[in-house]
């Protein structure tokens, strides 16, 4: 048959042919073993950092957005550009669980789980910034539509960040159920395994009394896969809803129609280069180089070569529009972006996203861990600096000359940003450490061992 | 700290009933136990509260009585104090020896806004930045608190705390010892125009031959009092009414901004700059000068003229309208600016009676002289002319100091007396020296400044608001100066009392009928206001018309060639020293909001800089911020750079009033260029040696961070694309007006985006909404504004808008709710200017709006874009969104700095007194801008409805950048009505909306700047 003939041809999803039981030891194993050096190393590391850049958050809260570097013309910088950063990244691992289950791309597997914790913990690091970024961030419950409090007032459901609200809540609570579901059976896996009584009883809380029956199954299936339908749209909604921040906005740079879809195909941009960040480390130090293989780093780099080029796009369609619609004010922003005094975080950004993922166009490079680690860095900045160049540099001069500024952090920014590294990188350790970093459940179904006809691997995993 | 803590045990906040230390058996205002304004040191408990409410049944009966003197409400609004309600009281406020008569604000007791007082003839209701800013002054906790004694000059702290009568007897018996010793006293005064305290001064004087008054102004520019005594016979200056020339030519003159009357100049200047089709008048001015001027900014034509020139350009126009007329013409005239000359002159010439030559009194007095023979020849003195008014007071005053100088040297003076004045920080190094040998110093003064450091005695001076006392206007009004609040400082006296106890304490057998200065001040008008009725309505209204007229007689040209010419400056660089648009003498280097008041020109605050051309900065190879050292003579001061177009190659210009070291808010802001001058002539130009320190200052400002705003809108560069051009600001010529031409009212947006459309964003939220009653819109008229920044601190006052100091100011986050955006236009080298001031716009599809998640800024049904400050969260989101970037965020709690002092503790500052009580004083957190005074708006719809109207009558409501705006540029009223005057501007045909493409239909118009130059006149330009 056909179908046998590709699957023979294509690399195998699992290197060295372990049985069902060395995965579960391999994977479950993983939280019952003593942390290691390197392990508690990283996470000191970056609990300190969390706990620097949560210190910083409260100094920016008892003391006022004044320690920031903010200014008239410029009432949003790193806080915001911190945010939409955040956003994006968050977007790869819903991609990769939703989209990619709902397409069947079983290579997902070894790697669904860690992109959708990235998810989550990235969604949480965006909230962080958007809840630290008010002046007066003790109300930031007024943000929340409920009636009879606050004055006996409603939001205001015109304003983008009002629409931000609801889109980035629905985004981070469907990301945690979908996330929470997927867990379920292996959460069960780990209740059997691990020796600890506490260890025990908490998995046992949280496995929700699973019992691998038949019934069991089929509803999860089915919970499963609503759930993926749901987080579909969200994919594309989510950053949609962000890049609404801007375009709903008047500013020249702001004002744009292009942003939606530039703005989603930039965040699975710099999603899936956090993935193959965090991947290429986590199977380093997790010795998981037998699950997450060259040939799922390899998938993810050329969504990251096809996204990269689609921002590029976006890149030279925005200063063409600019020049050609004859908006003096449109046209001024953008030679300001390429020409101006933030010329220079202008052209890291283009030098990130456009031109260093052209490599990727060399099978070589594309599985070259050193080089698709730097690329991956080199993505991440980019993108950070593409929603600077968007917010900052459009706001420092629009329309009134008189009223141009130049904005660059204080120390506390940085702290701030460097700390959500810090949250991030914590709540990725711990949850490597104590949740199954890969689906035990599901790697297991994509096994070739799994499934002895071939021709059945459509349905092998119902 | 040391002056925070004793104060902290002193009631230094008074009671209104018990300054005066004795008055028993007077009529209490409150009941015991209730201060007007609570103190700190006695928070109302519930009983005292009780106390109160009851004793409110007797304050009806009993209210409005001064514990000494009953003083009289203006004739607006209510005669007695009803908590809740403002009193309006008249007074006079003496901004050197220029009267500015004022209507004060008073809520329960307290004084919050000062305002021109709308029925003096002169001021009509307007007032500038210094006087509004003055109300910080009178609460500044800077003050002297209590009378010092004892005080070792080497050590500021020694010494200890007296009674004001106890330092006076000492004052007097070290007079009277240096009486018997066969020694003098000097009595240093500041400048005034009080005639009641002159001729107290004048008897004290005669009384006692020892004692000599000596005037020593901070600011000495002789050479018109010199000319005009020479050419007329009257030693002052001349008060130019600018309304009655068609033509103004300016040689280096600033009556817009330095001049103590650019009030009453700004008013009557710009009432011929706002010509219309209907009203076709319009002045011409041309400005010759060397530094960029206000007055400079608002020149038709602008001459640069070099410092050593001056004395040429007068004689050479001179020559110029006398070959015309065929008179005899002088030697000496400069043949460098013939092509400006002639065309001057001929407008002069043809001008006729209507034009004047204004030459600044620092210039020379030959240059004055020869300023009044060309007003003589073109026959602008007299009755009705621009010339007859004469400033009170404004003798020259070098020869006094001179004679006080000799007077020192010789060793005759034992006694120096320094009534409000501050030597130790403004004299020249020469008369500081003999003023620190002479045996006895004391001061009695409003600050504890440099001067009262150094002297064994310091007595609290009362403010002028806290004072009895006179003051006389050019045009010879008098107005009665009343306290409006007892001094906050105990035993604080006015100067009056002050000179007149000491005199009695000198010799008790002098004024011995006299009780204090209100009674010699009263019985002294008594005549002329006829009985206490005439004198109540002298305090009602503010004024008493015309007590004294000068008369002008022709001028005695030939005195001229007797004046003293310039002496010829040949160094390379010279440095130019004028006033501080900010901060004037030094008289408000503590005052915040004067602080923080941009400079009109080059928009920077919190210190005095270094400006020079581009061309001079080449030269010496600096760069703005580079710090670079001034000498002149053997002294010298650092400034920072700063590059301003317009300036004169190889001048350097900077202003007096900085580098104070006392004061804890201004001190230590920017150098004392007092240094470089000499105290009989503090202002004007001297040869300097400029070095590069090297070092760096960053100059903090409001606007420029990026170059020179060009009228384009981008950065300098006149050959830069026309397309590119922003339209914000608009010009037209006079003949533009006369011919009817109509600014395009509607943008026609050139572009491919805007094909069809007239605006780049055709979207609207509110399309079609229906004002039924009020709205409320704006027109300000970018033709009459001067720039003169009264409106600002108005503003600041009226809305109690923070000050954020330098720091802040350099990060960006400036609070004032006016910005006035200045721009460029033409050369670099000479350019011409527009202000445009910038608040919010009220837009009716207002982009900040929908943006707001929680509805903090919503639009009013009365067209009001409001800022509800306790709903927002501080998203930050409205600055961003909108396109006139008019919001202010409060980044910090800068209320704070009024709460607290440098340390953090709670500091119970008389500061926080200044807040207007009808406003919202902000948090951090918050977002802010200009509400249309929406205070203002409330009190009036309630007055209209008391009255029985159903709209606010016309006129009837002004905000306060319009009640202060000395040129009338804005009109603010009912939009829906098309009667109303703002209806009408708005319509006119020099009305123009600012981004007006955007779609966002702001309630705020502009009229096009109008300039008297011909069509094809490109900027001028001298080379």
């Amino acid at each position: 048959m056909q179908t046998t003939a590709i699957r023979h041809e294509r690399e195998p999803l699992i290197l060295g042919n372990p049985t069902l039981h060395d995965i579960t030891a391999k994977i479950a194993g993983i939280a019952e073993s003593k942390p290691n050096m390197k392990f508690l190393t990283a996470l000191g590391f970056s609990a300190t950092l969390m706990a620097w850049g949560i210190g910083c958050i409260l100094y920016t809260v008892f003391n006022g957005i004044g320690v920031w570097g903010l200014n008239n013309p410029i009432g949003w910088g790193w806080d915001i550009t911190n945010f939409v950063f955040w956003v994006g990244i968050g977007h790869a691992g819903t991609l990769i669980s939703a989209i990619l289950f709902l397409f069947r791309q079983k290579w997902r597997t070894a790697i669904n789980r860690s992109a959708e914790a990235m998810t989550i913990f990235a969604v949480l690091n965006a909230t962080t910034m958007v809840l630290s970024h008010t002046g007066r961030q003790w109300l930031f419950t007024w943000l929340i539509p409920t009636p009879g409090n606050q004055m006996n007032m409603w939001t205001n459901f015109r304003s983008p960040l009002e629409w931000d609200v609801f889109a980035v809540n629905t985004y981070l609570l469907v990301s945690l159920m979908f996330w929470f579901i997927g867990m379920v059976p292996d959460l069960a896996t780990m209740r059997e395994y691990v020796k600890s009584n506490i260890a025990k009883k908490v998995y046992t809380i949280f496995s929700l009394g699973w019992d691998g029956s038949m019934r069991k199954w089929h509803h999860y299936e089915m919970a499963y896969m609503i759930l993926a339908g749901l987080s579909t749209p969200l994919v594309l909604s989510v950053h949609s809803v962000v890049s609404f921040d801007f375009t709903v906005g008047i500013l020249p740079g702001w004002h744009t129609t292009i942003f939606p879809p530039y703005f989603v195909a930039g965040a699975i941009f710099s999603g899936f280069a956090m993935v193959v960040t965090l991947l290429v480390i986590a199977r380093e130090i997790l010795d998981l180089k037998e699950y997450i293989t060259l040939k799922h780093l390899d998938n993810m780099n050329k969504i990251i070569l096809a996204t990269g080029m689609m921002v590029g796009y976006a890149y030279a369609m925005e200063m063409f529009i600019a020049q050609y619609s004859g908006n003096k004010y449109e046209g001024f922003v953008f030679l300001n972006r390429a020409t101006g005094d933030y010329a220079w975080a202008y052209w890291t950004m283009v030098l990130c996203n456009v031109i260093s993922p052209q490599v990727f166009w060399f099978a070589k490079l594309r599985r070259s861990i050193p080089v698709m680690f730097v690329i991956s860095i080199f993505v991440n900045i980019g993108m950070w600096f593409e929603r600077f160049t968007i917010i900052s540099t459009s706001l420092h001069h629009d329309f009134l000359p008189s009223s141009w500024g130049y904005y660059s952090p204080t120390w506390v920014e940085v702290s701030i940003f460097a700390g959500t590294f810090g949250i991030f990188l914590t709540l990725f350790l711990l949850f490597a450490k104590f949740i199954p970093v890969i689906a035990i459940a599901e790697v297991k179904g994509v096994m070739p061992n799994a499934q002895p006809h071939h021709h059945h691997d459509e349905h092998e995993e119902h | 700290m040391s002056k925070y803590e004793s104060s902290q045990t002193q009631t230094y906040w008074k009671n209104l009933n018990d300054l005066s230390g004795s008055p028993e058996g007077v009529q209490e205002e409150f009941a015991p136990g209730y201060d007007a304004v609570p103190t700190f040191e006695s928070p109302i408990s519930r009983r005292s509260f009780m106390a109160i409410l009851s004793a409110s049944m007797a304050v009806t009966a009993a209210a409005c009585r001064r514990p000494d003197h009953r003083l009289v409400p203006a004739v607006k609004g209510v005669e007695y104090i009803t908590p809740g309600l403002p009193n309006y009281y008249t007074t006079v406020f003496m901004h050197k020896n220029a009267a500015q008569p004022i209507l004060m604000k008073v809520r329960e007791g307290r004084p919050v806004k000062v305002e021109g007082n709308d029925m003096h003839p002169v001021v009509r209701g307007k007032s500038g930045a210094y006087t509004q800013a003055e109300l910080m002054n009178l609460y500044d906790p800077d003050r002297i608190r209590q009378t010092v004694v004892g005080r070792n000059s080497s050590d500021k702290k020694s010494g200890g705390f007296s009674t004001p009568s106890n330092a006076i007897t000492m004052i007097a018996k070290a007079i009277n010892e240096a009486k018997d010793s066969g020694k003098e006293t000097r009595v240093l005064m500041a400048e005034h125009c009080s005639p009641s305290l002159d001729a107290l001064i004048k008897e004290v004087e005669t009384n006692n031959p020892s004692v000599k008054f000596v005037t020593v102004p901070s600011i000495v520019a002789d050479g018109a009092s010199i000319a005009n005594s020479a050419l007329f016979g009257i030693d002052g200056e001349f008060v130019p009414d600018v309304s009655a020339a068609d033509v103004i030519v300016s040689i280096d003159n600033d009556f817009l901004g330095t001049d103590k009357n650019s009030v009453y100049h700004t008013a009557k200047f710009a009432s011929k700059r706002r010509p219309s089709k209907d009203n076709p008048v319009m002045s011409k001015v041309y400005v010759a000068e060397s530094t960029y001027s206000l007055t400079g900014s608002n020149a038709d034509i602008r001459v640069k003229v070099s410092p050593n020139d001056y004395d040429g350009f007068v004689v050479a126009l001179y020559n110029a309208i006398a070959s015309a007329k065929g008179m005899a013409t002088m030697s000496g005239g400069a043949g460098k600016y013939n092509a400006h000359i002639q065309k001057c002159a001929h407008d002069l010439v043809a001008a006729g009676d209507k034009s004047c030559v204004l030459v600044g009194p620092h210039l020379s007095p030959f240059a004055n002289g020869v300023g009044m023979a060309i007003n003589s020849m073109l026959g602008s003195i007299g009755e009705g002319k621009v010339f007859k008014n004469v400033l009170p007071m404004s003798n020259a005053k070098g020869n006094g100091i001179d004679t006080l100088r000799n007077d020192l040297r010789s060793g005759k003076v034992d006694v120096v007396l320094f009534c409000d004045t501050n030597a130790e920080y403004n004299a020249d190094s020469d008369l500081k020296n003999l003023l620190s040998s002479v045996k006895n110093r004391f001061a009695y003064s409003l600050y504890d400044d440099e001067t009262a450091n150094i002297c064994s005695i310091a007595i609290p001076a009362a403010h002028q608001f806290e004072s009895w006392s006179d003051a006389i206007s050019f045009d010879g009004t008098l107005s009665i100066q009343q306290p409006l609040i007892l001094p906050l400082n105990e035993g604080s006296l006015s100067t009056g009392d002050f000179v007149l106890t000491l005199a009695k304490a000198v010799n008790p057998a002098m004024f011995a009928e006299v009780p204090n200065f209100f009674t010699y001040v009263k019985t002294r008008w008594m005549q002329v206001v006829g009985d206490d009725k005439g004198w109540e309505k002298a305090l009602r209204e503010g004024f008493v018309t015309s007590i004294s007229t000068t008369s002008v007689g022709s001028a005695n040209t030939g005195a001229i060639n007797g004046l003293k010419k310039a002496d010829a400056i040949n160094s390379k660089y010279v440095v130019c020293i004028t006033p501080s648009y900010g901060v004037y003498d030094g008289a408000y280097t503590n005052n915040p909001w004067m602080l923080e008041c941009p400079d009109p020109i080059t928009k920077h605050v919190w210190e005095n800089v270094a400006l020079m051309s581009k061309k001079t900065a080449e030269g010496l190879n600096v760069v703005d911020n580079r710090v670079i050292n001034v000498k002149v003579g053997a002294a010298s001061i650092d400034l920072p750079v700063m590059i301003q177009p317009g300036m004169e190659d190889g001048l350097i210009a900077t202003t007096l009033g900085w580098g104070r070291y006392t004061g804890n808010i201004g001190k230590e802001y920017g150098s004392n260029a007092y240094k470089l001058s000499k105290t009989a002539q503090s202002v004007g130009y001297f040869g300097a040696e400029i070095t590069d320190t090297g070092n760096k200052n960053v100059v903090a400002r409001t606007q420029g961070y990026f170059h020179y705003q060009h009228a384009k809108g981008t950065e300098w560069d006149p050959n830069a694309d026309e397309s590119k051009y922003r339209d914000i600001v608009r010009d037209m010529t006079f003949a533009d007006v006369q011919k009817g031409n109509v600014i395009k009212k509607q943008e026609e947006f050139a572009g491919k985006e805007a094909e069809g459309k007239k605006h780049i964003i055709p979207l609207d939220l509110n399309q079609g909404y229906k004002y039924k009653g009020h709205k409320w819109g704006m027109v300000i008229d970018t033709s009459s504004c001067t720039g003169c920044n009264a409106c600002v601190i108005a503003c600041q006052s009226e809305n109690n808008i923070s000050t954020v100091g330098k720091e802040q100011v350099i990060r960006g986050r400036e609070m004032h709710w006016i910005r006035l955006d200045r721009y460029y236009k033409g050369e670099p080298e000479n350019p011409q200017t527009v202000v445009e001031a910038m608040i919010c716009q009220h837009c009716e599809n207002a982009p900040c709006e929908n943006v707001c998640p929680v509805a903090a800024t919503t639009h009013s049904p009365e067209g009001l874009n409001e800022m509800t400050y306790n709903r927002c969260v501080g998203t930050r989101y409205c600055l961003n969104n909108c396109p006139y970037k008019v919001r202010r965020f409060n980044f910090l709690d800068y209320r704070e700095n009024m709460y607290r002092d440098k340390m953090g503790n709670a500091n119970p500052s008389p500061l926080q007194y200044v807040f207007n009580p009808e406003v919202t004083v902000r948090m951090r957190g918050v977002m802010e801008k200009c509400t249309f005074c929406v205070q203002r708006i409330n009190e009036a719809k309630y007055h209209a409805k008391d009255n029985g109207h159903a709209r606010v009558p016309d006129g009837d409501l002004v905000t306060a950048c319009q009640q202060a705006c000395p040129a009338d540029a804005i009109y603010f009223g009912n939009t829906n009505d098309p009667e109303s005057k703002v209806s009408k501007m708005m319509n006119s045909q020099r009305s123009f909306l600012v981004l007006e493409e955007l779609n966002v239909r702001p309630s705020v118009g502009y009229l096009a700047k109008v300039r008297n130059i011909e069509n094809e006149h490109k900027a001028e330009h001298h080379g």
